[in-house]
């Protein structure tokens, strides 16, 4: 056979069709059975697609800011995110577990939460008050530890019976607060405190907004489980208190304690100007705030870049200078603000804190005495029992260098 | 009545009436398509039906630079391609499918296209449109080109070498060519 005649063979074949009527019946089942279908699919499709189009907005909003977190975590703050508002952001990326107390996991976005909270207040304090007011910096492994000591104590309440029912109201709305940044109405804050609420304000605010959770998921999450095992702990100190007895106070005890702890103690902060003209013009400018010596502390503060505060132990009133003698009047409400003149200088003088040297009686020298031996034994015992739970516990440090690395954000 | 396609395109899944216009236009085109393809009533029908939900639910992706029938059969024969591939894997149901066929209910004419289409069939699924569409569809080469999503020239190139594969397997069966023969071509001549 040629190829030509098959050509013409297969074009005088008919070609086969189905009948008219069947396929009008077709297309009627097919669109009674699809188009409903069909409809609701495109619907799907759309929203698909704009689920699409978010979730891929949403991916480069994330290696944005993530490869953002990551360099300001290897190498130092990106200026849009704080410290902490990355490092939690980076920390719930990875959620990183450091620790495990009997399998229970610390995340290193909690000791993070606790630590650089601390450090802010730590450097705010520092800053206004000074070193000896504040103590020692935070240590992200101290925090550590504490909280893995927290959780022992927690468990160890829990396997007693002690049931915790607490509902955390007060600590909510003041949460609340921190994180609208608005102080409640009726609180009057000085200068430093309200400066220090807004700082901390937007610390929340940046953590919460990067941690995706929303405020009250980040309460019960993150805070609640804090006050739960600060909760715990102090209810186990003070059962602790509770039921130690301790020896009888002896006299060379209440000897000692009355010739250390009957001093007096004087907090104060002070200007010294050369000019009459010029300590009037300060005097008046702070007296006419609301907040004086607070301002005061403030203007110090800012000019020269330290704590401003002086505490001063004192067991006679003439041991002190002459202008804080001068400054010194009895009965006044604390703090006020006092000008005086001594040794042809001028002196503006804050008194923020005054106690006076007394005379404690024998009886009460006792009594401070056997509760100050109490907290001592009951710190022992905190301590023997620490030591106790932890060795019988499963305590698993997974990664020590992440919550290390913590104080190398700057 | 001239139709706009691209008006029809787009209200299709909007309206109804669009939507049974749509259907009604190509349905009867692809349901015999495929009908010819496969030699079954049953067949032909799911597979319409499955080619219109592929049209429909990839209508948004239709670019409209060809006529729109034959985007529509270039999806047909996909559909139809695979369901080939199915039944290759699956020789059981390709004797199902032998046996299924409604000898009873063809007529004359399809009783002698069944003929050749057992002959069609043995060809490769390219070769199968190429040979449906140029003589049973009556479609142009550039038609075919278009359906098969390539350029004339490969289009021709592949119709002459359906043909010759088609040839080859007629060939084959000695009593088949003759029947053929009787029927369109010595009838013919006769005639």
């Amino acid at each position: 056979m040629k190829k030509d005649e098959l050509i013409k063979m297969l074009e005088k074949v008919k070609a086969p069709c189905l009948p008219g009527k069947e396929v009008l019946w077709c297309e009627r089942r097919f669109i009674d059975n699809n188009f409903p279908k069909l409809v609701q699919m495109q619907r799907q499709r759309r929203k698909r697609k704009f689920a699409f189009a978010l979730v891929s907005i949403a991916i480069v909003f994330f290696i944005i800011f993530g490869s953002a977190a990551l360099n300001g975590y290897v190498k130092g703050a990106p200026p849009f995110l704080s410290v902490f508002g990355k490092y939690i952001y980076f920390a719930k990326m990875n959620d990183t577990v450091v620790a495990r107390v009997n399998g229970v996991p610390i995340y290193l976005s909690n000791v993070a939460n606790e630590y650089f909270l601390k450090k802010a207040s730590y450097e705010f304090h520092e800053k206004y008050y000074g070193e000896q007011f504040v103590g020692t910096p935070p240590d992200p492994v101290d925090i550590l530890n504490d909280m893995i000591n927290k959780a022992l104590f927690a468990q160890y309440m829990r396997r007693k019976g002690y049931e915790l029912d607490i509902i955390f109201i007060p600590q909510k709305e003041w949460f609340d607060y921190e994180v609208q940044g608005d102080i409640p109405q009726g609180i009057h804050l000085d200068p430093i405190a309200h400066k220090y609420f807004k700082e901390k304000s937007k610390i929340i605010r940046d953590a919460v907004s990067h941690s995706n959770l929303t405020e009250d998921e980040f309460f019960d999450k993150i805070i609640v489980p804090q006050l739960k095992t600060d909760e715990y702990t102090r209810a186990l100190k003070e059962d602790i208190e509770d039921s130690i007895t301790v020896p009888d106070v002896t006299e060379e005890e209440i000897n000692h304690y009355i010739a250390t702890r009957g001093k007096g103690l004087i907090t104060f902060a002070e200007v010294t100007f050369p000019s009459k003209e010029e300590a009037d013009k300060a005097f008046a400018l702070f007296e006419a705030k609301y907040n004086p010596c607070y301002v005061m502390l403030d203007e110090i503060t800012q000019k020269t870049s330290q704590g401003a505060l002086t505490n001063l132990t004192f067991t006679d009133f003439n041991d002190f200078s002459g202008y804080l003698k001068k400054a010194f009047q009895k009965n006044k409400e604390l703090p006020y603000l006092s000008e005086v003149k001594d040794n042809d200088e001028y002196h503006l003088v804050c008194i923020f804190n005054y106690e006076a040297p007394r005379a404690i009686s024998r009886g009460e020298a006792a009594f401070l005495v056997k509760q100050s031996k109490k907290k001592v034994e009951a710190e022992k015992v905190i301590s023997k029992l620490e030591l106790k739970l932890a060795k019988e516990a499963r305590i698993e440090i997974i990664n020590k260098k992440a919550v290390e690395d913590l104080a190398n954000m700057h | 009545m001239e139709i706009d396609e691209n008006d029809l395109i787009d209200k299709a899944l909007k309206s109804r009436e669009a939507f049974e216009k749509f259907v009604h236009l190509y349905y009867g085109e692809v349901l015999n398509y495929i009908y010819r393809r496969t030699f079954d009533r049953n067949v032909s029908e799911d597979l319409t039906q499955e080619t219109f939900l592929k049209v429909f639910n990839n209508l948004h992706s239709f670019k409209r630079k060809c006529p729109l029938i034959f985007w529509i059969l270039r999806i047909a024969t996909n559909v139809v391609n695979n369901y080939y591939r199915k039944e290759i894997r699956n020789r059981k149901q390709k004797e199902k499918l032998k046996n299924n066929l409604p000898v009873e209910d063809i007529t004359q004419e399809e009783s002698s296209y069944k003929i050749l289409h057992e002959h069609i069939k043995n060809l490769k699924p390219a070769y199968q449109t190429v040979i449906i569409l140029r003589f049973f569809s009556n479609a142009s080469n550039e038609e075919i080109a278009a359906v098969l999503n390539k350029t004339p020239v490969t289009a021709r190139r592949t119709f002459y070498r359906a043909l010759d594969a088609l040839k080859k397997d007629i060939e084959e069966s000695v009593t088949d060519l003759e029947i053929l023969r009787l029927i369109y071509g010595d009838k013919n001549e006769k005639g």
